[in-house]
């Protein structure tokens, strides 16, 4: 048996209220007016696809044996590297081993579906079977005022496949390229290019409805087994219309997270999918249609495992880590939609050494320090000589993984001087409950809200972008742990 | 071993001076503590000059201001606590019978805005703590949290700070001699929670203290010589961006000094306190024994019926009499030299108006350099 083995998502915790965005731009084109219900994820100033695709993966691999990780794919079309592997970006934050199969998939809506299709046949190959990690993520990005602000969101979510314990059984795919332009971004270009609405609607529903139903015939189903029918699509009428077309049942035909969260893009089939998986009950048929330039068709059936399965954020419990953002202009700064006056302590841009980075990257990704094998004192960074005043022993230290300890608040202060994208910065000592301290910055927090004693927990961020030579330095931050309940 | 007095004290006011070169600002500083001594400059044997952001070789630019005679120039760099650092160096060479006449002289000429903390590594720099308000910050959040120390009481640190600056002619801020705790704390926020009436200015300027034996007392019959008992000088045993507490730098150094000078804080009359920040005033009061652990914010705050509190100039143990770091400034090479001049002033009961109204014997100065390093001298009349 070879499928699922594990889950798990992340959603920015902001929502920005799309209210504001009509609010703001109704004036110029009253149709977004009737758009403006409900919220849709925004990324903080600090993340893209691959802090996201990092955070999903953790909450997936929660409770699993990350040696075991023979691969990691990740799927998005808004990867921040055009040629620096975002997959080893991901899998270096996560201190995974590096002997390690690597791949972005990219170019189409559909590759959050074509990737999982690729890392499930990975997964399949090796005499026992690889451990594949699957993470599709993706930061939308729109022009102002356009229909898809609206629609779209932010996210990530990753899937653990293998051949044990498998929570939800892969019985099969099919799959049809058909090269059906309804959107497509150029070379070089910054935005989406889209067709007409009323002409994408024909095509979806005509292309769709083919492959699912060639899809169940291929494994001898019949529609009317399925439980969860999971699509994403931002057009009203066109998923009854699937579901219609191709016979399944209608109530089988999934939310679409439109009013909490829009659609994030690549991710979203699978952010539904984590999603149908915690609704779902051992047993039950899940389909999952990814659509871009023809459509994927996957068919998964949940096992008894899927109860054991330790609890995680995954997508419901993402959704119930929110603020809601009413400053829209706050959504267009972090976005980089505004050209705005950043003050001269903006200006200091220093330059990565990419020699630095190369060697110090299990300390800079993956937040590995040092623990002394004498005295059992963690420490960060890992060095020669033990911090412990008591000890002070020599190459005693072996790697100690920091990211996942947790951690308060030991000080801290709010800095109304630094530059920074979301000012007053918050920063300050992190006092980590099984040893150890670490001055870092802070995010997702309340202004006004952060106290001495908070409990903290790492996350995988962007630090700070090097424009002038193209470079995101990403590092770990300590966010506020009060807003991440855990859900299964 | 021979004793050490200090002759003479000398500063040029700190504050901006765009149009004064740094070996003026140490010529104006070293000529006032050789007139407040009697000794004429080409007697001094050695000079021990101080700073911080002076590039290389920065004392002979004020050995050539004020005539070079050849001398030995020793540059000693410790940040802010860079002139205790040279006294203590001086009072070793002096005690020693290496030398009988020795001048510790420093100033500052340096950028507007915060001080940079040039000994944090860059990501920490860049992380905004290039400068130092952020840091102090979350020592006093830290504070707050174990202690209940409040906004107010830090208030008060910098009302009285003012208070005394604005009788101070060499201090930089002497423009807010009635500050409120209402004005204090609506002024603009820079790192929770201080506030821009609570940071010391950068200043520019220079001071100097003449150093010598019991037999340069004689020889010049020096008015009213000030004996340095005793000098203590460590550095951290932690990365302060690893550890911020404990073990504290200070109880350590403070242990040494008073094993060394066989006192204690009780026999402290007044003191100067590094007191950049209200952090620096609060943990120098209970770290140097003059407080219980935690009690440090109370001593500011006007006593019951009192329109002062007991570091006030009218109280039972003056801190920054001449307005401290806060507000006379910090000119980093100098600012330990201002800290013994006010001392020695105190002592000889010469500060006119700053004249605490007890009767002192003993004064206590203690300087932190760049958070790493700390140094802290006793003086007695």
């Amino acid at each position: 048996m070879i499928g699922v083995t594990s889950f798990g998502a992340y959603l920015p915790r902001l929502r920005l209220s799309r209210k504001s965005i009509a609010e703001s731009n109704g004036w110029m084109d009253p149709s977004l007016l009737a758009l403006g219900k409900g919220e849709r994820s925004m990324c903080n100033w600090d993340e893209d696809a691959v802090t996201m695709a990092v955070e999903a993966a953790r909450d997936c691999l929660s409770g699993q044996d990350k040696a075991a990780v023979e691969g990691v794919y990740l799927a998005s079309t808004s990867l921040p590297f055009l040629d620096r592997q975002n997959a080893g970006i991901v899998s270096a934050s996560l201190n995974l081993s590096e002997n390690l199969a690597t791949l972005d998939i990219t170019s189409s809506q559909k590759a959050g579906t074509s990737g999982l299709l690729a890392a499930l046949n990975a997964a399949k190959t090796g005499g026992a079977g690889n451990t594949m990690l699957f993470v599709a993520s993706d930061k939308r990005r729109t022009k102002s005022a356009c229909p898809q602000e609206m629609h779209f969101g932010d996210g990530a979510a990753a899937l653990l496949l293998g051949v044990r314990d498998v929570i939800a059984e892969f019985k099969g795919g099919h799959s049809v390229s058909v090269d059906f332009v309804d959107h497509y971004r150029g070379q070089g270009k910054g935005f989406d290019y889209y067709w007409e609405e009323r002409w994408v609607r024909e095509g979806v529903l005509k292309i769709v409805p083919q492959a699912v139903v060639a899809a169940l015939k291929k494994m001898g189903m019949c529609a009317e087994e399925i439980d969860h029918f999971v699509m994403p699509c931002v057009i009203p009428g066109v998923l009854a219309g699937i579901a219609g077309k191709a016979g399944i049942k209608p109530e089988k035909v999934r939310d679409t997270l439109n009013q909490v969260c829009g659609e994030t893009g690549v991710a979203h089939p699978i952010v539904m999918l984590v999603d149908a998986l915690q609704d779902a009950a051992p047993g039950e048929k899940i389909l999952v249609v990814g659509f871009g330039q023809g459509c994927d068709v996957l068919l998964f059936e949940t096992t008894p495992n899927l109860v054991k399965l330790p609890k995680r954020l995954g997508t419901k419990g993402s959704l119930s880590r929110r603020k809601e953002e009413k400053n829209y202009m706050k959504y267009l700064t972090f976005n980089g939609l505004v050209l705005q006056e950043r003050g001269i302590r903006a200006e200091n841009n220093p330059q990565t050494a990419l020699t630095a980075l190369s060697r110090n990257r299990r300390m800079l990704l993956g937040l590995v320090g040092g623990y002394c094998t004498k005295c059992k004192t963690p420490q960060f960074p890992k060095s020669e000589i033990c911090v412990n005043p008591a000890c002070h022993a020599v190459s005693s230290q072996k790697d100690y993984e920091f990211s996942d300890q947790p951690g308060s608040i030991l000080s801290w202060s709010s800095d109304s001087l630094t530059y920074s994208v979301d000012p007053p910065a918050h920063y300050g000592m992190v006092q980590f409950s099984n040893g150890g301290r670490f001055m870092a910055d802070f995010t997702d927090y309340d202004v006004g809200g952060v106290k001495v004693g908070m409990p903290v927990r790492m996350m995988f961020r962007i630090r700070g972008v090097d424009e002038a030579r193209g470079m995101i330095r990403y590092f770990w931050k300590a966010a506020p742990e009060e807003h991440s309940g855990k859900e299964r | 071993m021979g004793k050490t007095y200090i002759l003479g004290v000398g500063l040029h006011p700190f504050g901006r001076f765009d149009d004064k070169s740094f070996g003026e600002l140490g010529r104006v500083a070293t000529n006032a503590a050789l007139k407040d001594a009697g000794v004429p400059w080409k007697d001094i044997e050695i000079m021990y000059s101080t700073a911080m952001v002076q590039g290389s070789s920065w004392g002979t630019k004020i050995a050539r201001a004020c005539g070079a005679t050849g001398i030995p120039v020793v540059n000693i760099e410790a940040a802010c606590t860079s002139t205790v650092v040279a006294i203590s160096q001086a009072y070793n060479a002096i005690s020693l019978g290496a030398n009988d006449l020795v001048l510790c002289v420093g100033g500052e000429k340096q950028e507007r805005g915060f001080i940079p903390t040039l000994d944090q590594p860059s990501w920490m720099r860049h992380m905004g703590l290039g400068t130092y308000p952020a840091m102090y910050a979350q020592m006093m959040q830290r504070h707050m949290h174990e202690y209940g120390t409040t906004a107010e009481q830090m208030a008060w640190i910098s009302i009285k700070s003012h208070k005394n600056a604005s009788m101070n002619p060499n201090a930089h801020y002497r423009n807010m001699p009635n500050l409120t705790v209402e004005e204090v704390l609506s002024s603009r926020m820079i790192a929770d929670p201080y506030r821009i009436l609570m940071i010391a200015p950068t200043s520019e300027g220079a001071g100097a203290v003449l150093i010598g034996s019991e037999k340069a007392v004689k020889k010049y019959n020096v008015r009213k010589p000030v004996e340095v008992v005793a000098c203590a000088h460590r550095s951290h045993i932690y990365d302060r961006d690893t550890i911020m507490y404990p073990p504290r730098l200070l109880p350590m150094v403070a242990k040494d000094l008073y094993e060394k000078a066989g006192m204690g804080p009780e026999d402290v009359d007044i003191a100067m306190i590094q007191d950049g920040m209200p952090i620096g005033e609060i943990e120098g009061l209970e770290q140097l024994g003059f407080c219980k652990e935690g009690e440090g914010g109370t001593m500011a705050v006007p006593l019951k019926g009192k329109d002062y509190g007991r570091t006030w100039i009218q109280g039972d143990l003056p801190v920054n009499t001449d307005g401290g770091y806060m507000s006379r400034g910090n000119c980093i090479g100098a600012t330990g030299a201002a800290g013994i001049a006010e001392i020695v002033s105190q002592l000889r009961g010469e500060a006119g108006p700053r004249q605490v109204h007890k009767k002192v014997r003993t004064g206590l100065v203690h300087n932190m350099g760049a958070g790493v390093q700390c140094s802290v001298v006793i003086l007695r009349k």
